[in-house]
């Protein structure tokens, strides 16, 4: 072991030039703002002891012995903090309806929501691998607010390693007195178990991931009776996403009134986004609330990779929406990205290019969601069905005059009457597309193209003889023998085989393939 | 010929004339036999697919002669041709393990139907043996199953409310839900049947079919699908020759697409078991699925 000494001797001989620069000095790094993600990579996950050593469960011992229960929950309404699930619900209010609700059978319970359903989102994935104890320790400290005996993490199947990691966590908090029957000596028992989901993606919605966490099927049913009010086995309940519970160390630790010092007048504090798509640096970012698409996309992302144009972000998921390159200066926060016709959601920014045909897009969401309408109500189950028909006429170049105005009244009705959120926030793909991208729908039903190159029925695959080396590398990629030539001289493809697999496309280190629009009589 | 061979039991020469010309006439092998002890001894010596016999036999009950058959061969079938049939003897012949009960005036016709028709019955079992030997399947006249998913069911309390847990650790362990399965998870849970198929159908991750050895997942997450995870789905589609959601044939792969494995930065991404291939080309694909056996 070295002495601290030996540590800043061993620093000075290092030569002047940065051979190793600080996190903070490189550009993905720089304007981030660390809070939720503090533990990032500085700790072994598996070990409590590294937790504690940077200062973590500081802010447990805090909460059961200097505040009060109603402290803590002043704490979190000052602060600000908003459910980082979607919704972005006020935390403090949430806990404060779930302490001052009676329960029959004198119970209450916490759940912390992982059940990550949206794609593009991992960040509830990243924090329970890396800072497992960071989310117990919230868990913990919201039991105590809310007096809450026990509770449950539910967790995504797809996700194994972040069971594994979660459970270990509870097992070492048990060992050191952190959970289970008087706390650190205080007179105050929580346990918590994990319980994993069975892949389906609306029991992110907190009454089906009630449902399944009883054992049944996880459909939703109608609120009221909010969780607060009637949860688990008709107890109170409070429900809370891996994000929001992260930050309450934080806020407990600094104070409420510090954390909403941090970003927008209505949204406060910081929020974890993943970045990827086509976006040259990809992963979990945190920023303030309020710092700008073009900030994102660019300063920390780096831009579009390949010299492609870029086009949209894709914001929340299936149930958020599509903002164009037009609102690249947007403030990112719950107000502004409603206004824009998207959700915060649980913060997954897609970045799309020139190559990511909108229409498609839509499709893809809205047939996502197709498959994962729980089946109650009609108009979910059925109306998100009809719209996905019209778009796969669309893009199958069957489309037919009306066809856009009809998604529109068929997406209208949806939002009006479907019982729950996945329902009720469905259209938002196809709405913000059609209000940003409508020229696009236009082109794909009026003159059956598709400007993007990627609806199959509209696109022929060619070589373009100037850029062809003669290479072969698609002619052996190529599953169907359909691409023809000598080496070093330029090739073809027999437009009778070709299928239209797009492996040549992605093979070519040329940009000699190309995917050409065509027009369909 | 066909292959197949047919023993029948017959004292009368005009019935055994009959009946062989027109058992031959379809192809099939006929043995015959006019006493019961030759009739076992054919039994011991010659792998037989059916046996019909008639009623004139010397000495000999029709019926206690089924029942020795059938004690001794339970998976022949056995039909019954009666030159004086009653609705007692039939109803007897069949409690008796006859596979069918005739009269001897029957048309030829409707003779060799219900001989195929027993036959047909045969192979079914035979196959059905031999796939769940296969599979080393999960019979619930298994003890080792029953024992494993009581111990998965112990480890979960027997809760009701870990259903869902429940179903997931045994599919794990069995690659898939047997109705026996989900029988016996009901019976020792107290939950109706129809609730656990509710649940075991609800969830995505259940399977009610056999699955492959390694199972082959494919993201169709945001991501993925803006950067090509759907040409990598087609691309495993033909490699493997089977579509999304079926299992090869040599139970080698099943495939499967799913929403989001929370690899977004690697997109395109596919799974085999819980090793993620991330930033895959189509190109790639095949020699990944290599290191599977």
């Amino acid at each position: 072991m070295k002495s601290p000494s030996d540590r800043t001797s061993s620093r000075k001989s290092l030569p002047e030039t940065d051979v190793c620069p600080e996190l903070a000095s490189l550009g993905f790094f720089k304007s981030q703002r660390l809070l939720a993600l503090r533990h990032r990579g500085l700790l072994n996950p598996e070990e409590i002891d590294e937790y504690i050593a940077l200062g973590g469960y500081a802010a447990l011992p805090k909460a059961l012995f200097d505040m009060t229960p109603e402290e803590i929950v002043d704490e979190v309404k000052t602060s600000g903090l908003r459910g980082r699930g979607g919704a972005g619900f006020p935390t403090g209010i949430k806990w404060e309806l779930a302490r001052n609700a009676e329960s029959k059978s004198g119970s209450k319970y916490v759940v912390c929501n992982a059940d990550e359903g949206d794609p593009g989102a991992f960040m509830d994935r990243s924090l329970l691998e890396a800072d497992p104890h960071a989310v117990l320790e919230g868990m913990v400290i919201g039991a105590r607010a809310m007096g809450a005996s026990e509770g449950f993490v539910y967790v995504r199947d797809e996700y194994p390693h972040a069971v594994r990691m979660i459970t270990r966590a509870i097992e070492q908090a048990e060992d050191y007195g952190l959970l289970g029957s008087d706390i650190l000596g205080s007179d105050f028992d929580f346990r918590v178990s994990v319980v994993r989901g069975g892949g389906a993606f609306v029991c992110g919605e907190e009454t089906a991931l009630m449902a399944s966490i009883e054992g049944r099927e996880g459909r939703p049913r109608p609120r009221p009776p909010y969780p607060s009010q009637s949860g688990l086995w008709g107890c109170p309940t409070n429900i809370n996403n891996v994000e929001t519970w992260a930050n309450i160390p934080c806020i407990v630790e600094r104070g409420g009134e510090w954390y909403s010092g941090i970003g927008t007048k209505e949204s406060k504090g910081t929020k974890i986004f993943s970045l990827v798509g086509k976006v040259v640096n990809t992963g979990l970012i945190e920023v303030p609330m309020g710092m700008t698409l073009r900030e994102i996309v660019f300063d920390i992302g780096g831009g579009v990779p390949r010299g492609r144009k870029f086009k949209a972000v894709q914001s929340g998921g299936p149930s958020g929406g599509c903002i164009p390159e037009s609102l690249i200066d947007l403030p990112v926060d719950y107000e502004e990205l409603a206004k824009a016709g998207a959700i915060m959601g649980s913060g997954g920014l897609i970045v799309m290019d020139e190559d990511t045909c909108m229409v498609d897009l839509a499709r893809y969401f809205v047939s996502f969601l197709e498959e994962e309408s729980c089946g109650k109500c009609v108009p979910c189950r059925e109306g998100i069905k009809r719209m996905r028909e019209i778009l796969t006429d669309i893009v199958e170049a069957r489309g037919k005059e009306g066809d856009i105005e009809r998604l529109e009244e068929l997406a209208y009705a949806i939002k009006e009457a479907s019982l729950c959120g996945l329902g009720k926030t469905a259209p938002n793909p196809v709405l913000t597309t059609i209000r940003y991208f409508r020229d696009e729908y236009e082109s794909h039903v009026l003159h059956k193209r598709c400007p993007a190159k990627v609806c199959k029925a509209m696109i022929v695959y060619r070589v373009v003889p100037e850029r062809c080396t003669g290479c072969q590398r698609c002619v052996q990629v190529c599953p169907v023998n359909a691409i023809s030539g000598p080496r070093s001289q330029p090739h073809n493809v027999d437009l009778d085989k070709c299928i239209k697999c797009g492996a040549c496309y992605e093979i070519c280190k040329f940009d000699a393939i190309a995917g050409d629009a065509i027009y369909i009589e | 010929m066909n292959g197949l061979t047919i023993l029948l039991g017959t004292a009368s020469a005009e019935v055994k004339a009959k009946l062989s010309g027109v058992l031959q006439g379809e192809g099939y092998d006929v043995d015959s036999a006019g006493l019961a002890p030759d009739l076992f001894a054919r039994l011991g010596e010659r792998t037989l697919d059916l046996v019909l016999l008639s009623d004139d036999l010397a000495e000999t009950n029709v019926l206690d002669l089924t029942t020795r058959i059938h004690d001794l061969h339970p998976k022949l079938p056995i039909v019954v041709v009666a030159t004086e049939p009653s609705v007692r003897d039939a109803v007897e012949a069949i409690k008796h393990g006859a596979y069918y009960y005739l009269e001897a005036s029957i048309p030829d016709s409707d003779l060799l139907d219900v001989i195929a028709g027993a036959l047909e019955l045969e192979l079914e079992l035979i196959e059905e043996a031999e796939h769940r030997r296969a599979r080393r399947l999960v019979s619930f006249e298994d003890l080792e199953s029953i024992e494993a998913i009581d111990s998965i069911m112990r480890r979960h309390d027997f809760a009701s409310s870990r259903l869902v847990g429940v179903l997931q650790d045994i599919q794990k362990e069995m690659r898939y839900l047997t109705h026996d399965a989900l029988r016996h998870v009901a019976g020792r849970l107290g939950i109706p049947l129809p609730r656990v198929y509710s649940v075991a159908t609800f969830y995505k991750s259940f399977s009610l079919k056999p699955r492959g050895r390694h199972t082959v997942s494919v993201c169709l997450g945001t991501a993925c699908h803006v950067s090509g995870g759907v040409g990598i789905l087609e691309k495993l589609e033909r490699e493997l020759g089977i579509k999304a959601g079926e299992t090869t044939f040599d139970e080698r792969f099943s495939l499967e697409s799913v929403r989001c494995v929370g690899c977004c930065g690697l997109a395109p991404v596919f799974v085999v078991d819980e090793d993620f291939h991330g930033k895959v080309t189509q190109e790639e694909i095949a020699s990944i699925l290599e290191n599977y056996e």
